[in-house]
């Protein structure tokens, strides 16, 4: 079934188009959002707020994107404004979400990565919106550069030079580990 | 030394590659489906919204009547005030007159 006629289907109340649509997509939708929120309440929850959104919005697909584009779109809004949210609460919370998140471990990867990806999501934690926005797209989704620039509404170019960025912003972090590492390592 | 410092980083950047993407659990469909029944229901039961200029022009006609009202009140007041006034001022006159009167009388008396 097309992405225009999935669309249809949903905005004329079929659940089975809904369903079959959560089906492809949400695996997609989760995935970003605990790169985002960094434990698995929170991207549940992006995930609920990222469907609910697309059931409302259904109309408003003009197809002028892939369906793919256009819900990694909703995805990372919502997830950034989520953490947004997340941070001002912490405020009040005595710092406790951030401890939470600092140790996360992706439930996806492979033993032997488990504390270089640790290390990786600390790292990411310090960028920017856009050069974290772009790092996730591409190295933990795996997103092909163009469709990252596509989702980002950015040209390809600019999209290379946030993930250069993004890894330069990265390194400075790495360097304080590093030495640490080494001590661990001896 | 630096060569192997920029390969832990290179190896850190690539730590994800290989990994399962994560799926969230399977009562998540469930919730999301609740959350868009309700929301559906809620619609049906939609409150009657009033627009920001329906609002001005109700506000604009209280306005209008309490300006009324306060006038009239002010108006019926100070007609109340001055009739009062000059109620006085005849109460006075037919007094000053009934002590003129009264003084002449007296005068008259002990003239």
């Amino acid at each position: 079934m097309s992405d225009s006629q999935l669309i249809k289907d949903i905005v004329n109340g079929s659940q089975k188009a809904f369903v079959d649509m959560y089906q492809m997509y949400s695996t997609n939708v989760y995935n970003t959002a605990i790169s985002y929120a960094k434990n698995e309440a929170d991207a549940e929850e992006i995930t609920q707020d990222v469907f609910l959104k697309i059931h409302k919005n259904a109309k408003s697909f003009k197809g002028n994107s892939s369906l793919s584009t256009w819900i990694y779109r909703i995805t990372i809004n919502t997830a950034l404004n989520h953490v947004k949210k997340q941070k001002r609460l912490t405020l009040f919370k005595n710092n406790l979400a951030e401890t939470e998140t600092t140790d996360f471990e992706h439930p996806g990867v492979i033993l032997e990565n488990k504390e270089k990806s640790k290390t990786l999501f600390k790292a990411i934690d310090c960028l920017p919106e856009s050069q974290k926005t772009a790092f996730i797209l591409s190295y933990i989704e795996g997103l092909p550069r163009q469709e990252v620039a596509d989702v980002m509404e950015n040209s390809l170019k600019a999209v290379e030079s946030l993930l250069q960025r993004a890894k330069k912003n990265m390194r400075v972090e790495l360097e304080k580990v590093y030495p640490n590492r080494r001590k661990s390592k001896k | 030394m630096n060569s192997e410092k920029e390969k832990w980083f290179e190896e850190v950047f690539q730590s994800m590659e290989g990994a399962q993407k994560a799926k969230p659990r399977p009562e998540v469909l469930a919730k999301i489906e609740r959350k868009i029944a309700e929301s559906n229901q809620n619609s049906q039961f939609k409150p009657t919204v009033i627009s920001l200029t329906q609002l001005r022009k109700y506000a604009a006609a209280a306005a209008i009547l309490l300006l009324m009202n306060a006038s009239a009140l002010m108006y019926y007041s100070q007609e109340n005030v001055s009739f009062s006034e000059n109620m006085a001022s005849v109460d006075t006159q037919s007094d000053s007159n009934i002590y003129n009167e009264s003084y002449i009388t007296s005068f008259q008396l002990y003239n």
